[in-house]
């Protein structure tokens, strides 16, 4: 069984790293993180735009080049994330919980370097797992299903007790309002539509990205602005700290948090439907979960870089699986790839991963190349990058506004969800001026529609009389992770109070 | 384009996009404003200026069940839009997972005596919903709905995990699936014999003289000729498929002069040797008057889904 696998993976090796081969990924990855800096362009709307172009080529040379599209989308966006708190993406966000507050402290090189090294180490770790489970690729899709979401999805929500530092009641009145945002819009159950104020603008909810970008990066410039102080940095650039290597070895001294968030990632990207953004998320909770000195998180822990950015480059490995086995995209930019491959005649499922499989692993290959590539690049941008926080306030605290504002329609291309940004925005100051936890609020509006479907389909089939619930371990399992979530932050006041009392 | 890059809409524009620009030496920009259900997408092209520059492709089964279900806001297509040509037709097709012990339609009707069937759905105000509660009240099949499944990749997967008993699914989105045998079709919805697809050989049709509508309708208590045309009407609704439209009032050289410019574009060979299989040359051609019909056929199977929206909505 491994050695054609074997044989196919040294074939499509061949095909990527031969002349002249080997220009189509480089030149998809460059132009992808071209793309991704600039504001107007996102990384699935340059593949959308790349189809009719690659409609008439064999599809060797196009699956070489949205292997290095696919790949290159991603990093970028942390960069942005870590720089100016302006998540390039959703997945992204988890990044600027501690990426920016390091920034902040003069050591965007430090943060910079250890997304670069945890997000190519995170993406080699997916891809070794699809490449371990393509003969139990059919198991995998298969084992998640609605009961499981909804436990992984409560799992994630309970993350939020074990980040959040502060009140409780706070910290609740966040969730809780978190949960109400992701009601807007229709009802799964009925098809009837809730707070939308008879606007077609709300009729599919609110958006992530622009809530995101007007909690987080509007907020940031708003409260910067007001601050008084000069630059992100506070300093200047011959006073920046930190380094590339730095923050490359923090990779190498936490292989247990990496190998940790790399495995949640390429699960979650194996789970069609739930994407990056909740991957990066669970990971960084499951960051401070294990970590005995959690107080750090939040102001600045290099770890809180780590765990995200290896959690949603793993995803891209996993996110192929259901691609590859079922043909079905596990995201948006699976979704175009998806639609590529079937106009050039391949089409997904067994035929495909027995008599083509030199192919897919082309596509691995110039995943894999690509996000290598990325983050050698990054990291060589990292000194005129790092210098951006040096810049004066007043200079980019307006191009900051502006990039948020365009990243927010951008993403669905919709003037309304600038005024979604904006508003968000104002929310955010007001969140941060007096310490309300926006993070609770992200999370629980992330989580809550998927919580509310799944919910809702499970509870159905049960009532059906259509689950087994004790049959299921996997729910099991998620289950004994969400409740050691719930219970951590008592067990961790309990042992504070025995280690006073000790001393 | 009133959809997200990336799904079969977004490729089938892309795919169609150097073909028009040749013929007409212009240049065509696609722009995705997905949302609502493409309601704002369509929202652009009908307020857009009729002159010929605004173009869109656009699902009429989606709007045709909004409409029917109640949702002011969704165009009606013949009234609201300048039909131009038909990019592909829709089919959709009952399956169940490799695993079922369901094998043939008997079968289902078999065991809905014991219980009734589960169907997983998109949204109730979804083109699947009318794909499960029509056939299934013609066939007399007792069935409970669970509304939420994220699409049909979330659909199908249910129906493999054996969370449900049976599917309902546009053709060419469970196509990939149905090839490689890990669904099984059991119900063409479609009013004639199938000849031109190897994969359905020997499943049963829904509609015409000699469908499964017609058969089991003197068991259910239905009129034999009242079950062809309501099949007849599904079909069509189901199968009005994805069209190329202008803003109303087009003029009508210009209208004339984009169709037939279309007409040639999807029928041509070229387009042919790239495009996906759901470009159906021979649905080329809007038939004004099928597109007419809509509201009609449409209003011929309420009836049919009452109970359930009752049911569901409480």
């Amino acid at each position: 069984m491994l050695e054609p696998i074997l044989r196919a993976a040294w074939e499509g090796l061949g095909l990527v790293f031969s002349w002249p081969n080997l220009l189509y990924p480089v030149a998809g990855t460059l132009l992808s993180m071209v793309v991704a800096f600039l504001p107007g362009v996102s990384g699935v709307t340059l593949m959308a735009l790349a189809v009719p172009f690659t409609l008439f080529w064999e599809p060797l040379p196009v699956i070489l080049t949205f292997g290095g599209l696919i790949g290159g989308a991603t990093f970028m966006g942390s960069v942005t994330a870590i720089l100016f708190n302006v998540p390039g993406s959703g997945p992204s966000a988890a990044t600027l919980l501690d990426g920016y507050p390091l920034a902040q402290q003069g050591q965007a090189k430090t943060a910079i370097g250890c997304a670069a090294f945890s997000s190519a180490l995170g993406s080699t770790f997916g891809i070794l797992v699809l490449v371990a489970l393509i003969p139990l690729m059919h198991l995998a899709v298969l084992a998640f299903g609605p009961p499981e979401l909804l436990m992984l999805l409560l799992w994630g929500l309970t993350t939020i007790a074990v980040v959040m530092q502060g009140s409780v009641v706070r910290a609740l009145i966040a969730t809780g309002i978190g949960l109400l945002l992701a009601l807007v819009g229709q009802d799964v159950r009925t098809g009837e539509f809730r707070f939308t104020f008879g606007t077609l603008h709300l009729w599919e909810g609110l958006g992530l990205v622009p809530v995101m970008l007007g909690l987080f990066s509007m907020a940031e410039m708003l409260e910067l602005s007001a601050s008084g102080r000069r630059t992100i940095a506070g300093r200047g650039h011959a006073e920046l700290t930190g380094s590339v290597r730095e923050g490359a070895m923090t990779v190498v001294r936490h292989p247990g948090l990496f190998l940790r968030s790399a495995f949640i990632g390429t699960c979650v990207g194996v789970i069609p439907g739930v994407g990056g953004t909740v991957a990066s998320f669970l990971a960084y909770g499951q960051a401070v979960a294990t970590s005995p000195d959690r107080e750090r998180f939040g102001k600045g822990d290099i770890r809180g870089v780590l765990a995200p950015e290896a959690a949603h480059d793993a995803k891209d490995g996993g996110a192929l699986i259901p691609m590859l086995t079922f043909g079905i995209p596990g995201s948006d930019g699976t979704a175009v790839l998806l639609g590529v491959l079937l106009l050039h005649g391949l089409v997904p499922g067994r035929d495909l991963l027995t008599h083509q499989l030199a192919l897919v692993f082309v596509l691995i290959w110039s995943l894999f190349l690509s996000n290598w590539l990325t983050s050698i690049l990054g990291i060589l941008l990292v000194s005129p990058l790092a210098r951006l926080t040096t810049v004066r306030l007043e200079r980019l605290a307006p191009i900051g506004l502006a990039l948020a504002a365009a990243g927010a329609f951008v993403d669905q291309q919709r003037i309304g969800d600038v005024l979604v940004a904006v508003l968000f925005g104002l929310l955010g100051y007001y969140m941060k001026r007096h310490d309300w936890p926006r993070i609770a609020l992200v999370v629980a509006f992330l989580l809550g529609s998927g919580i509310e479907r799944n919910l809702h389909i499970t509870t159905t089939l049960y009532q059906l009389d259509r689950l087994d619930l004790l049959g299921r371990p996997l729910l099991g399992l998620l289950a004994v992770l969400t409740l050691v979530n719930l219970a951590l932050p008592s067990l961790r006041a309990a042992r504070l109070s025995r280690a006073r009392t000790a001393s | 384009m009133p959809n997200a890059p990336g799904g079969g809409y977004d490729t089938e524009s892309r795919v169609l996009q150097p073909f028009l620009e040749k013929r007409l030496g212009a240049t065509i920009v696609v722009n995705n404003q997905p949302g609502a259900g493409g309601l704002i997408g369509a929202r652009t092209i009908v307020e857009a200026r009729p002159d010929g520059r605004t173009l869109g492709l656009v699902g009429l089964p989606g709007f045709t069940v909004a409409r029917l279900l109640g949702q002011e806001s969704a165009p009606e297509p013949a009234r609201d839009f300048t039909l131009l040509g038909r990019m592909s037709r829709s089919v959709h097709v009952w399956a169940v997972g490799s695993r079922s012990p369901i094998e043939t339609i008997d079968d289902v009707l078999s065991a809905a005596r014991r219980r009734p069937l589960v169907f997983p759905l998109n949204e109730i105000t979804s083109v699947d919903f009318i794909g499960i509660a029509v056939p299934a009240a013609l066939l007399g099949v007792p069935l409970e709905v669970v509304p939420g499944f994220e699409g049909t990749r979330a659909i199908a997967l249910a129906a493999l995990r054996g969370d449900v008993d049976l599917i309902d699914g546009n053709v060419e989105s469970l196509r990939s699936m149905l090839v490689a045998g890990e669904l099984r079709p059991l119900l063409h919805i479609s009013t004639g014999p199938v000849e031109d697809d190897a994969m359905f050989t020997g499943v049963r049709v829904l509609g015409g003289a000699d469908g499964a509508a017609a058969r089991y309708a003197p068991s259910v208590g239905h009129d034999v000729v009242w079950a062809i045309e309501t099949a007849a009407s599904l079909t069509r609704v189901i199968g009005s498929g994805r069209v190329i439209v202008g803003p109303r009032g087009l003029a009508s050289e210009t209208t004339e002069c984009l169709s037939k410019v279309l007409a040639e574009v999807l029928t041509s060979d070229d387009l042919r040797r790239v495009a996906p299989a759901s470009l159906d040359p021979a649905a080329a051609a809007v038939v004004r008057q099928d597109t007419l019909a809509l509201p009609a056929d449409a209003a011929r199977l309420l009836p049919l889904l009452q109970p359930m929206l009752r049911k569901v909505r409480g």
